[in-house]
């Protein structure tokens, strides 16, 4: 029961390893540029993999006051300055504040974490900054971006791993398709590429020691990557009332548990996920002409992927392409869904498929057709974005070429 | 070395705390008078828990937190200075007992960006 009410992305913003705006993104994934570099932001004497998709040449002190900055994790500021962008064409002060909201991913403050306890632990600190709480909250980004634009509607961050940012981004069209609200800001943010964390992943064994290559026989795992994707969800006649520029329409979110193992991926339950997005947007698997992959770059999570897509698509999966934006801008955890979406928004906007780089050989358990290593121009008018995180939770959206 | 109320216009540390305290905060040092609210000086409850941050940090005490008034502890700036002598009294006498006096040399766990 949907009261016939449409969602529009009326405005994206970006901040990633390929640069501080969304036009540097859709750039670099559009050419198949890599965003992954030797660590260059902390020390990495300590860690086993030293490669990562960093933010490169952020200067806080450019975006904000220095009275405001001891308030602002690094996770924060990403979250602010991919908001600011999403939001520069929109005027809230038309629209009734308390009907806009903000739903982000939950993302801890890392660098806040990582930088007081080795304050506290190794070097015997008497005291911590009185900030480090609010920094540390998994909910500051999206109170900053509440505070930031004046939205006094429904604002909370959704907390589900790798897939936070698709969780938060599918809660926001529910809401404004229900009527909740009529404009959300929504997406994800994620700064964790610290060492204590970075330490963390070393020990799970899945990081590639330099390159991402989803889908390749010989891909070696992922990279960690960071940055943030926001985007604006509007109430389609609310969108077009104001003539605003509709980059493209939520038309199905889906969601699963695969209660099953902790880190593994499952097949069932990722096709589960994505079969509830299109019985949502009332479509059929043949409907559906471009899959953005959750395309980790792990041996198991790209050969589930790809069984999982089997399932739902059938022989549709034989004539559609999956690509993997995760291999030029890393795995951006909380904000992996957001970038992916904003790529997806972008690539049924230009007809234009972003590649899986990195790609060197056919793997027989995970036969899709990943376009590999260039884009490729294919105007598709339907795509589905999907998120499988830790902890076994699904999140699938669907997005229509706006029309 | 100065009476425990520190008396306002003569102890050279009153003018120490204050002009720390007007940084942090934001307000003219003129109208930082004993008498003065924080309230009325629009200092909110985030200026002033940074305010007493650099305090600790800069004159190496711990000002203790008044538990039974936690989040509105200091009513006015006579109160706030007194708290912060106080305090200082209280190192100083830990210092010259010896033995448990707190080390000079200690970084304080100073986030990236979070002092000028």
């Amino acid at each position: 029961m949907t009261g016939g009410r449409r969602v529009a992305i009326t405005g994206i913003g970006a901040i990633t390893a390929l640069g501080h705006d969304l036009a540097s993104l859709w750039a670099g994934v559009s050419h198949g540029v890599s965003g992954i570099r030797p660590i260059a932001n902390i020390p990495t004497e300590r860690l086993i993999v030293t490669h990562a998709a960093e933010v490169a040449g952020f200067d806080p002190a450019a975006h904000f006051e220095t009275r405001r900055l001891p308030m602002l994790d690094r996770t924060s500021q990403l979250a602010l300055v991919a908001a600011r962008e999403a939001m520069a064409a929109i005027t809230v002060d038309r629209m009734e504040p308390s009907r806009a909201g903000v739903v982000l991913g939950a993302a801890i403050g890392q660098e806040t974490f990582d930088s007081s306890y080795k304050a506290l632990y190794g070097e015997n600190a008497k005291r911590l900054h009185p900030m480090t709480v609010p920094r540390i909250m998994p909910n500051a980004p999206a109170s900053h971006v509440s505070m930031e634009f004046g939205l006094r509607g429904p604002c909370f961050s959704t907390a589900s791993a790798c897939a936070s940012a698709t969780h938060a981004i599918g809660l926001a069209f529910h809401m404004i398709r229900a009527g909740m609200m009529d404009m959300a800001v929504t997406g994800g943010s994620d700064a964790s590429i610290v060492v204590g964390f970075m330490k963390a992943w070393d020990a799970l064994r899945v990081l590639s020691p330099d390159v991402c290559r989803p889908f390749s026989r010989d891909r070696t795992g992922l990279v960690i990557g960071e940055g943030a994707a926001i985007l604006v969800l509007e109430e389609w006649r609310h969108a077009r009332a104001r003539g605003a520029t509709i980059h493209a329409e939520l038309t199905g979110f889906g969601m699963s548990a695969d209660a099953g193992e902790l880190t593994a991926p499952n097949a069932s339950g990722a096709a589960r996920a994505m079969r509830a997005a299109l019985d949502d947007a009332g479509m059929a698997p043949k409907e559906v002409d471009y899959v953005n992959a959750h395309g980790t770059g792990t041996r198991l999570n790209d050969k589930t992927e790809v069984d999982a897509l089997g399932q739902v698509f059938g022989g549709h999966l034989d004539r559609m392409p999956v690509s993997s934006t995760k291999s030029m801008v890393g795995h951006c955890l909380n904000a992996g869904g957001a970038v992916e979406l904003a790529v997806t928004a972008l690539a049924l906007h230009h007809g234009i498929l972003p590649p899986t780089i990195g790609f060197r050989e056919r793997d027989p358990e995970c036969l899709v057709d990943c376009v590999p290593n260039e884009a490729r121009n294919e105007p598709i008018r339907v795509a589905m974005s999907n998120s499988f995180a830790f902890g076994g939770l699904n999140a699938v959206l669907l997005l229509r070429r706006a029309a | 070395m100065c009476n425990q109320n520190g008396s306002f216009d003569t102890d050279p540390r009153v003018a120490q705390i204050l002009a720390i305290l007007a940084k942090e905060a934001a307000v003219d040092r003129t109208m930082l008078q004993p008498g003065a609210t924080i309230e009325e000086l629009g200092v909110d409850s985030l200026d002033l828990t940074m305010a007493v941050f650099q305090l600790e940090t800069v004159l190496d005490i711990t000002i203790p937190t008044i538990s039974e008034r936690a989040g509105t502890e200091f009513g006015t700036v006579g109160e706030l200075v007194q708290h912060v002598i106080a305090a200082m009294d209280k190192a100083e006498r830990a210092r010259a007992a010896g033995g448990k006096a707190e080390p000079h040399k200690e970084p304080a766990a100073e986030i990236p960006g979070a002092t000028e």
